[in-house]
């Protein structure tokens, strides 16, 4: 079974790697790194001036606040990166399946059904999590030249929740792809749902006094929040230039994990049917 | 030896359309074809013994293992090609097909020399290291039956293997055939409108209508049937040296072994008939279109 596993995932992993689309995303991820290195290493000290006045803190600031704005507002724009790495792989994974006829040789392949979602899973992550890890390499890199030191631990678990961030998403892209015989529709759909039906949803929650954390899109920005606990999203629990507290951070967690198990649940049934019903 | 048992199988194809079989046995070694119009059902039952369409209503055994039960080992021994796929667009046709034969073995060991093989097989040594996307609609056709092929499966599933097929493609399609059938313990099945490849190759056509087989033609004619198309209906008058039959402007007529069709055609025209045309007499055409003038589905021309 493990061997199965490990065969379905590095031919899907190697067909995105291999594929327009994964140079594109390879191409934009560097395109918004160079920009973001423009701003950073050009433009910090205006940036942190209006971003600390809207605070009205002093300018004298220090450095590792210096370092912290720099990180949180590589993170702010990283946020999009695992989005549209889904959108490009994830939400084609099982519709480009489906719109190609591929999925009957698939299919007929003597393998469990669990193990080809798996591995479509796998894949996509595998996929998405490079183009993630290219960008996150870039702000490491730009922060060593930036500040001649490296930075602190909490790069780790802004690396780390990115990548939760980035499973949290493909699982998102794959339950959205069972749903669809063409992968642009999927494509298209993923993003409407994340970028436009979550922010209604969020309002809504914030109109009736819910917690807006609870939904995916709010929870994902505990990404940044790492290095300062700010939000210009959503200023529900108040803001600071501090880190988040630990709860916040497993709390957001938590919120992904439940959404992830969600996702993965709704692509495991829809999947099932797709097998079924064609 | 391989079998496949069908029995009591119900299958939705849309609104209003169930592929129904009440019962099909196929044994090994056999050829067998599946004819029909469009929407009989052919792809459906291919579809259903590959494996990859798990929701019907029946029992289906291959090798004596009930599908619904263990489909993942019934269909080991299984190839297939359904539905003309466009593939993987961004791996080497050597890499799908060593995916493909690592799946169906479940190990790496022999892989890439029986890969060679089926490259080599089907003609695309030299393009197996290119990727899929630059592969011409005749070259991802004869990937396509590399990977039906692929693993020595003993059950080969093909569904209108003519499809898009040069002449290149349709001599490998034709070796392919010849090798599966020269094997005892294999069972090809092939889904396909071109009666000159079922009547080819088959020992068995089933002909589907509507979801439903209507008659299985056993392949064991041996005769040498001709059809002489005349410039002008048959006269009840028309006498010639051998029998016939005739239908309109037709005369069907048997040749024995050697003897040459230009004596009967100085007979015809001694008689004032000129040819049209001459094609070899195809039972299976006949029974065809016999079955869709019943059902009502024939047309005038």
């Amino acid at each position: 079974m493990l061997f199965q596993l490990r065969k379905i995932t590095s031919f899907f992993t190697l067909n995105f790697w291999n594929s327009r689309a994964f140079f594109f995303m390879a191409f934009l991820t560097i395109l918004i790194s160079i920009l973001m290195i423009i701003l950073t290493f050009f433009t910090l000290g205006s940036v942190i001036q209006s971003f600390v006045q809207e605070g009205g803190l002093s300018l004298h600031l220090p450095i590792e606040l210096r370092e912290a704005t720099f990180n949180f507002i590589w993170g702010n724009i990283f946020i999009y990166i695992p989005i549209l790495g889904s959108a490009f792989f994830a939400a084609g994974a099982i519709s480009y399946e489906l719109e190609q006829k591929t999925i009957y040789q698939l299919f007929s392949l003597p393998v469990s059904r669990d193990i080809i979602l798996i591995g479509k899973l796998l894949s996509s992550f595998i996929a998405t999590a490079t183009i993630v890890t290219i960008y996150i390499a870039i702000q490491f890199v730009a922060y060593i030249i930036q500040f001649q030191s490296l930075p602190s631990s909490y790069f780790i678990d802004y690396y780390l929740l990115a990548l939760l961030l980035t499973f949290s998403d493909v699982s998102m892209g794959i339950a959205v792809s069972t749903f669809f015989t063409k992968q642009s529709n999927a494509s298209i759909s993923y993003l409407i749902l994340y970028i436009v039906a979550m922010d209604i949803v969020s309002l809504i929650f914030s109109a009736s006094n819910v917690n807006p954390l609870l939904i995916k899109a709010n929870a994902d920005r505990i990404v940044y929040r790492v290095f300062m606990n700010l939000d210009p999203y959503v200023l529900y629990y108040g803001g600071s230039i501090s880190p988040a507290p630990i709860f916040q951070i497993l709390f957001s967690v938590e919120i992904l994990v439940a959404y992830t198990g969600c996702f993965l649940l709704i692509a495991y049934l829809m999947f099932l049917r797709r097998g079924i019903v064609k | 030896m391989s079998s496949i048992k069908v029995r009591h199988l119900e299958k939705s194809m849309g609104p209003d359309k169930t592929l129904l079989i009440k019962e099909l046995n196929i044994e090994s070694p056999k050829v067998l074809g599946l004819l029909g119009p469009n929407g009989a059902g052919k792809s459906t039952i291919l579809k259903l013994l590959s494996g990859s369409v798990e929701l019907f209503r029946g029992e289906i055994e291959i090798n004596g293992i009930d599908i619904r039960e263990d489909r993942k080992n019934a269909v080991i021994g299984t190839g297939s090609l359904i539905e003309n796929p466009r593939f993987y667009q961004f791996v080497s046709g050597r890499h799908l097909l060593s995916f493909i034969d690592c799946i169906r073995k479940g190990t790496d060991f022999g892989v890439p020399e029986e890969v060679n093989s089926v490259l080599e097989q089907i003609g695309l040594e030299k393009k197996g290291k290119s990727l899929i996307n630059t592969y011409s609609t005749g070259e991802l056709k004869r990937l396509s039956l590399g990977a039906a092929i692929i693993g020595n499966p003993k059950i080969v599933l093909l569904d209108e293997p003519l499809d898009n097929l040069d002449i290149l493609g349709e001599l490998v399609l034709d070796n392919i055939i010849h090798q599966i059938s020269n094997v005892k313990d294999k069972i090809l099945i092939m889904a396909s409108h071109d009666l000159g490849l079922l009547e080819k190759f088959c020992n068995e056509v089933i002909i589907l209508i509507d979801g439903k087989i209507e008659e299985t033609v056993i392949m064991d004619y041996p005769g040498n049937k001709k059809i002489i198309t005349l410039d002008k209906s048959v006269q009840p008058t028309l006498s010639l040296s051998k029998e016939y039959e005739h239908t309109g402007s037709e005369i069907i007529i048997e040749m024995s072994k050697n003897e040459e069709i230009i004596s009967v055609i100085r007979e015809l025209n001694s008689q004032g008939y000129e040819i049209k045309r001459i094609n070899d007499y195809s039972m299976l055409k006949r029974k065809y279109l016999d079955i869709l003038k019943i059902k009502g589905m024939n047309i005038h021309h």
